[in-house]
């Protein structure tokens, strides 16, 4: 089916949402469900995006399989002799590491289906000014990118973390912060880029409006307000 | 008319030594003008400055009698088409047509005519068979002869080119010779960055010199 791309982006933001939000593995299975029926809804190439994955999806795998070998808090579910292979929050953590990647993927094809330009301009009849549409879609090109990174540096620190089990919330907040900021950095350079090469061509995109002199200052005031909602809400997902 | 009024530029990471220092030049509009210099000279900074893209740290330019800093990009970008040196730079839809098409659909200024437009300039620069290829795709000669397709759109009155002739093949160049005779006939110049000797003395009716931050005319052929 042909879905505006409007009406993909509130399920999906939902869904990755609560993906991140929620801890049982029983709840991400209801969400992966959903994410399932979204993509197949908008006739997503599954199979392609798959097969383009397949690193990626090996990489995911083997993250599950240490989360399943080494941690070793919780009951023992698989023993062999006096030594424990499985607890029940390996399995845990290993699962919702696997499902919450697939929700996200499944999720990034579902958006997939309409090109950046459709996006660009579904965002712009919902009279939101270009600069943020720009903004918006190239941010939405690094989601996935980004979500592989943070879930990594957290799995390499969690394994590192013996004895306690949770990672304190300072840790985490600055692990977010060392990834973020390339990463607003590069959406920001390519929004600017598509934007002068928009306007270049004759389409008044909105970006330098006034003049090109004070371009810096808008740049980080968006930097800014960016940075701080983007830290504001890791926080809040975090605690 | 673009004329450069004692401009200096320097890069902000090197702020120390001006790669333009007090230059002063009129480009007429009208003709079709050469520039070289050796590589590093500053001839791709001067096209950006003369498109607004830079800003001279000193000095001014301006678009016939207009300062270029009162004029929006936009407006520029519909007067003067610019190619970048790497076209993948200015390369953005999804689609080759796209790559054509897409500022208009913005504008909701595509029509019949537009699109006929489009055709007609995939067929000139043999792009037709690639239509929904993605732009990125494509080779570096292909990326520059959609990125020239692109700016034709807009029917430019002026064109800064930076190294066209660079990647393109014989019949490609060609092309791109034949399209500049045609403009030059209807009195639309262009302004052309490049090695290419012989292509530059075939074409040009003017060759300006850049060299240790100063200009020089060369030749003028007609
Ligand atoms: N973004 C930049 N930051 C700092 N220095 C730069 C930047 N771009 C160019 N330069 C420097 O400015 C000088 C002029 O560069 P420019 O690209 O204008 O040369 P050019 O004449 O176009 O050379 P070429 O023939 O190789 O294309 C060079 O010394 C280059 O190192
Ligand atoms: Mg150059």
């Amino acid at each position: 089916m042909q879905l505006d791309p409007r009406a993909k982006m509130l399920p999906v933001c939902l869904l990755t949402s609560l993906a991140i939000i929620r801890n049982s593995t029983l709840q991400l299975l209801i969400l992966l469900i959903l994410a399932l029926l979204l993509s197949m809804l908008v006739s997503a190439d599954l199979s392609k995006v798959f097969s383009k994955l397949r690193i990626v999806l090996s990489t995911f795998l083997g993250i599950f399989i240490i989360q399943l070998l080494f941690n070793r808090s919780g009951e023992a579910l698989l023993t062999a002799g006096n030594r424990v292979i499985v607890t029940e929050t390996g399995l845990e953590t290993g699962l919702g590491f696997i499902l919450r990647m697939l929700i996200i993927l499944l999720c990034g094809a579902a958006l997939a289906t309409s090109n950046s330009q459709a996006s660009i301009q579904s965002l712009i009849q919902l009279k939101l000014p270009y600069t943020l549409a720009f903004m918006v879609i190239t941010a939405i090109s690094f989601i996935p990118m980004l979500a592989r990174e943070v879930n990594h540096t957290l799995i390499a620190l969690q394994l590192r973390k013996k004895k306690k089990k949770k990672i304190p919330v300072r840790q985490k907040v600055k692990t977010f912060t060392y990834l973020f900021f390339p990463v607003i950095m590069q959406t920001l350079d390519k929004a600017q880029a598509l934007s002068i090469a928009l306007d270049l061509r004759g389409f008044r995109s909105g970006f330098m409006k006034t003049s090109r002199m004070k371009l810096k200052l808008r740049y980080t005031d968006w930097l800014v307000i960016i940075a701080s909602s983007l830290i504001f809400l890791m926080v809040l997902l975090i605690v | 008319m673009i004329q450069l009024q004692k401009v200096t530029f320097a890069y902000p990471s090197q702020i120390q030594q001006p790669v333009l220092r007090r230059l002063s030049l009129n480009l007429r509009m009208d003709i079709c003008t050469g520039l070289t210099g050796s590589n590093g000279a500053g001839k791709t900074t001067l096209g950006l400055l003369m498109m607004g893209l830079l800003q001279p740290v000193d000095g001014q330019v301006l678009i016939n009698g207009k300062s270029i800093s009162d004029i929006p990009l936009h407006q520029i970008g519909r007067q003067i088409g610019y190619l970048f040196q790497n076209p993948r730079q200015q390369l953005f839809a999804d689609t080759v047509l796209d790559e054509l098409l897409f500022p208009f659909i913005l504008q909701q200024t595509d029509s019949a005519e537009i699109r006929k437009r489009a055709d007609k300039l995939l067929t000139l620069f043999q792009l037709a068979r690639r239509k929904n290829e993605n732009p990125l795709r494509l080779s570096t000669g292909e990326q520059k002869r959609l990125a020239l397709a692109a700016l034709m759109m807009n029917e430019p009155d002026f064109l800064i080119l930076d190294e066209p002739t660079n990647s393109l093949d014989l019949a490609s160049r060609r092309v791109l010779g034949d399209l500049m005779t045609e403009r030059i006939r209807m009195q639309k110049g262009l302004l052309l960055i490049s090695h290419d000797q012989p292509f530059v003395s075939q074409y040009c009716q003017s060759v300006l010199f850049l060299d240790d931050k100063k200009i020089q005319e060369v030749a003028c052929a007609t």
